[in-house]
């Protein structure tokens, strides 16, 4: 069955016809949350409220537009809640523990050993909103069109925000990760 | 793309990921998952609504009875005593929230009020925050719909004791509830909202939804949500305190 008529069946309440579309869709919701939250079990809840606020609201989706954005668009606004949800907790730990912040584990450090994951420290140095278009465009490879669609922008807008994302990403990198831009492959 | 947006793309692709946990099966645990309602206050829900369905047959005992309904600070007028205005919210809500008059942070709030700010899990610090001195600081938390950003999913009031009272006009619904063992209602509108000291004040609804409304004695609590009462008042037992 096609997508728009499992989208439409499901919108009628069928449940049955979401279960498919959620397991077409649910690595790349969860992979966009990770990047965006950095924590497997937190981008997991992310991305089951993700579903489970799409199936609330599939009545008002229009049937006919892909359903991939639509949901990476909701994945990443309830990531930007959660990380300032998060961000109120850390804050509370830190005044708490008076600036003692959690050392990063041995996991982290060996995932710190390969090109990927120091692209990916570099991009999160960035505010959330360069982060957000460089994993739509570069990470996940949509296209502007679709990362318009995802950010609700003209993609006039996508192009002049990612130009300004990828000039700051390209500081970063020459000043804190030199040998990314070496050319060094892991 | 350019040659350093391709080797963006290039190095990104060997990211590590997680392997993707089987998101659907939990999701479709908890489309499938009939909500709860304690059995208790089903039956409780159920007598009010017979006795109210018995009580409006007799005109007499409805006039007494609708009088009015009064929780904390709010007093609720389910007929309508005088015609209603029309008061649909803008489709972009952005620009009217933009303008509320004592728009404020969380933190500057905190410091402001002298009550606790609650926040309820799960939804994040809210997108605004707005104090407003109605002879006693009335918190106003908004939360914008994650789905459609342009629009409210939620909107939170704290009213403090001794506040101008708040009247509301001709909700189409009533429905008597629970919250933390604390008397609530659930008001469907569409309605007005007015507020009022010694002068009547116009006050625009947030959302094209339904209203819960508690007190705990010293604040008088109102949740605005197109949700429905059960998820309204899960969401306000959810209600914690800012750390």
């Amino acid at each position: 069955m096609d997508e728009i008529t499992l989208i439409q069946r499901a919108a009628h309440g069928d449940a049955t016809a979401w279960e498919p579309l959620m397991q077409t869709h649910q690595q790349a919701v969860f992979r966009l949350c990770y990047l965006l939250l950095g924590d497997p079990d937190d981008a997991e809840d992310v991305a089951q409220e993700t579903f489970l606020r799409a199936w609330n609201h599939l009545k008002r989706f229009d049937s006919i537009r892909p359903l991939r954005p639509w949901l990476l668009s909701i994945a990443s606004n309830l990531a930007s809640n959660r990380r300032r949800s998060a961000g109120r907790y850390f804050s509370a730990l830190k005044r708490a523990f008076q600036n003692e912040i959690p050392q990063t584990n041995l996991e982290e450090k060996e995932l710190q050993s390969n090109d990927a994951n120091e692209l990916w420290k570099a991009v999160q140095t960035l505010n959330f909103q360069d982060q957000q278009i460089i994993y739509l465009r570069y990470f996940m490879d949509l296209s502007v069109n679709e990362t318009a669609d995802v950010l609700q922008i003209a993609e006039g807008t996508v192009k002049s925000r990612l130009n300004r994302a990828i000039e700051k990403l390209r500081n970063v990198i020459q000043k804190d990760f030199p040998f990314l831009s070496e050319g060094h492959e892991a | 793309m350019n040659e350093f947006e391709q080797k963006i793309s290039s190095i990104s692709k060997g990211l590590d990921y997680p392997s993707t946990p089987d998101i659907s099966a939990d999701v479709m645990k908890k489309i499938r998952q009939p909500r709860f309602i304690p059995k208790r206050l089903t039956w409780s829900l159920t007598l009010i609504l017979i006795l109210l369905i018995s009580l409006f047959a007799i005109p007499p005992v409805r006039a007494a009875i609708l009088e009015f309904l009064q929780i904390g600070i709010v007093r609720i007028f389910p007929q309508n005593t005088q015609p209603l205005p029309t008061i649909t919210p803008a489709p972009s809500m952005i620009s009217l929230l933009d303008s509320v008059f004592g728009k404020t942070t969380l933190d500057q709030a905190k410091e402001k009020v002298d009550y606790q700010i609650l926040l309820p899990q799960n939804f994040g610090e809210p997108d605004y925050v707005f104090v407003q001195d109605a002879e006693g600081y009335m918190t106003i938390l908004v939360w914008m719909n994650p789905v459609q950003p342009q629009s409210v999913e939620l909107s939170l009031h704290f009213i403090p004791n001794g506040s101008w009272a708040i009247k509301k006009m001709g909700p189409r619904v009533i429905q008597e509830t629970i919250v933390n063992d604390y008397k609530a209602v659930w008001a469907v509108g569409p309605y007005p909202l007015i507020l009022y000291n010694y002068r009547e004040i116009e006050f625009t609804r947030l959302i094209e939804g339904n209203v819960l409304i508690w007190t705990d004695g010293t604040i008088t609590y109102r949740l605005e949500t197109n949700l429905s009462m059960e998820e309204a008042v899960e969401i306000a037992e959810s209600l914690e305190p800012i750390p």
